[in-house]
């Protein structure tokens, strides 16, 4: 059953238009992100890219399938827990808050013209502005 | 409004932050919220036990970025809770935050005027509607009397992050104190006085540890705080210094519809004088709640907690009071608690719950209980609150 669950979940992370991947803009040095650095940079918590340009993190609403697909995929979190992360940092003025974009095509925009932005697209939405970023673990 | 120490503190902060160069756009958010109240035989709401309409809360915060790593942020609310806390305008926080590490592995700030304490669940976000789980938080951790004491002091805090393979490790801060005002000493202490009640400091520290791949995080807090009363002329009370010193263990586990949360704690209460000269006690108490939320689809959340506390782990139910003249349910609070929210529109929430309680002892005053009106060992409570943030 376990098998056949995660078969599903492949095929559905496959098609077309589904499967979510992670982009930075091309002035963005790093292409190799952990799990653990991905959860920094999208709590907003880490606002400096190695070579200390800021990180512009860019975003669809919460309730989309593709915001939910990269919470859940890459960050390894529930959408409801990024949501509680920004809201406690922005009432308690700890942090700042993602800009947020209401259709993939404002935020693929967004992320071509935004020099440090980080964000996510779906699969084949890359274009020679944008780098993808691979997660790796140490 | 708070004001011991802030100007000096928060100058310094600016004096760090130098030099300013051209700040980006401020962000603004803010808050509204109304409710209804009402707790029959009892003063948690207010004296009569009537229907209230005491339950509001407007909040508007602000967050500049000064320097590359120089930040201000602050936070003006008003409250109006009945007698949970002064009703009125308070400046929450307003801090410099400056950046002191910021790399992939390892974020540290330091936050330097009126800062927000970072050391329990809620304890940063319980004075913002919508991001607290109910309406009235646990009163064994979060006990109302106390709020604007524990939301934030002046001072200096520090707050880092560490990313590891084996997982993320959150550490916190701070030293501070809080001003007290005449209508905050009257909740604490007594309607009775007229004195000056005076936070000397406030020290705390915590922990939050949670490892890769979980969904459940485990943290440790500690607090040790002193306070001072000098009394107004003609009043029954002493001189006193009263020590507060609180350990506390906190739990969260987060699945896709079901949320955990429990924090556990032992507080130490010491006073020296205040009820007469040479009086002294010291007195250890217990508590803790168990805090579930299941979300349904659509925007709908059931939640429930279960609040345990008593004030002298030595007399679990308060059976000694008596010897004072004070009947056995100011010794322990209790209760179980129900409840719905209800996302209604985007930035919009209507939630409401019901408290079914035993015990007084978390009601106010703290120090010299309301033996008129809390009467009742069984009472209730029962709050309705429709709220809007952006």
């Amino acid at each position: 059953m376990r098998l056949l669950c995660s078969l599903c979940c492949l095929l559905f992370l496959s098609l077309p238009g589904l499967a979510v991947e992670v982009v930075v803009h091309s002035s963005v040095s790093e292409t190799q992100l952990t799990t653990a650095q991905l959860r920094a940079i999208f709590s907003m918590r880490q606002t400096r890219w190695a070579d200390g340009q800021a990180i512009q993190v860019l975003v669809l609403p919460s309730e989309t399938t593709q915001h939910n697909l990269f919470t859940r995929n890459y960050l390894k979190m529930f959408p409801y827990q990024l949501d509680a992360i920004w809201h406690r940092q922005r009432f308690s003025g700890i942090g700042g808050t993602p800009v947020q974009y209401a259709t993939v095509q404002e935020l693929q925009a967004a992320l071509e013209r935004t020099p440090g932005a980080i964000g996510y697209l779906p699969q084949g939405w890359r274009s020679a502005e944008l780098k993808v970023v691979t997660l790796y673990e140490k | 409004m708070k004001s011991n120490n802030f100007g000096a503190v928060l100058t310094l902060a600016a004096t760090l932050s130098l030099p300013v160069v051209a700040a980006e756009q401020p962000e603004w958010h803010g808050f509204i919220a109304q409710g209804l109240a009402q707790a029959s035989d009892s003063n948690a709401i207010n004296d009569s036990g009537k229907l209230s309409a005491k339950l509001t809360e407007i909040g508007i915060n602000s967050r500049w970025q000064l320097t590359e790593r120089v930040r201000l942020a602050g936070q003006v609310v008003y409250l109006n809770g009945g007698n949970r806390y002064p009703e009125g305008a308070r400046l929450d926080y307003l801090f410099v935050d400056l950046s002191v590490i910021d790399t992939f592995d390892h974020q540290l700030n330091l936050y330097a005027g009126r800062y927000k304490n970072q050391h329990w669940l809620f304890s940063s976000t319980r004075d913002v509607p919508f991001t607290r789980p109910s309406i009235i938080l646990p009163q064994s951790v979060y006990y109302d009397t106390f709020r604007d004491i524990a939301v934030g002091s002046d001072g200096i805090a520090i707050k880092g992050f560490l990313q590891h393979d084996l997982g993320e490790l959150e550490y916190n801060w701070s030293y501070g104190a809080t001003s007290i005002n005449t209508e905050q000493s009257q909740l604490l202490l007594s309607p009775q006085v007229s004195g000056k009640a005076r936070q000397k400091y406030v020290h705390q520290a915590s922990v939050f540890w949670q490892p890769a791949g979980s969904q459940a995080t485990y943290g440790i807090s500690l607090l040790d705080s002193e306070f001072n009363y000098r009394p107004g002329a003609a009043e029954p009370f002493s001189y006193g210094e009263v020590r507060i010193q609180r350990a506390m263990l906190n739990w969260r586990y987060q699945l896709e519809n079901w949320e955990l949360a429990a924090e556990l704690m032992q507080e130490r209460l010491a006073i020296d004088g205040f009820y007469l000269p040479g009086f002294s006690r010291s007195q250890s108490g217990l508590g803790g709640y168990l805090l579930a939320k299941y979300r349904f689809n659509q925007g709908l959340s059931f939640i429930s907690s279960l609040d345990y506390l008593t004030r002298d782990k030595d007399d679990k139910r308060g059976s000694q009071l008596a010897i004072q003249g004070i009947p056995a349910h100011f010794g322990y609070q209790q209760s179980l608690m129900l409840g719905l929210s209800y996302d209604v529109a985007a930035n919009w929430r209507l939630q409401a719950e019901h408290h079914w309680v035993d015990g007084t002892g978390r009601l106010s005053p703290s120090l010299v209980p309301d033996l008129v009106v809390n009467q009742q060992r069984y009472w209730q409570v029962w709050a309705l609150q429709l709220m809007y943030w952006f």
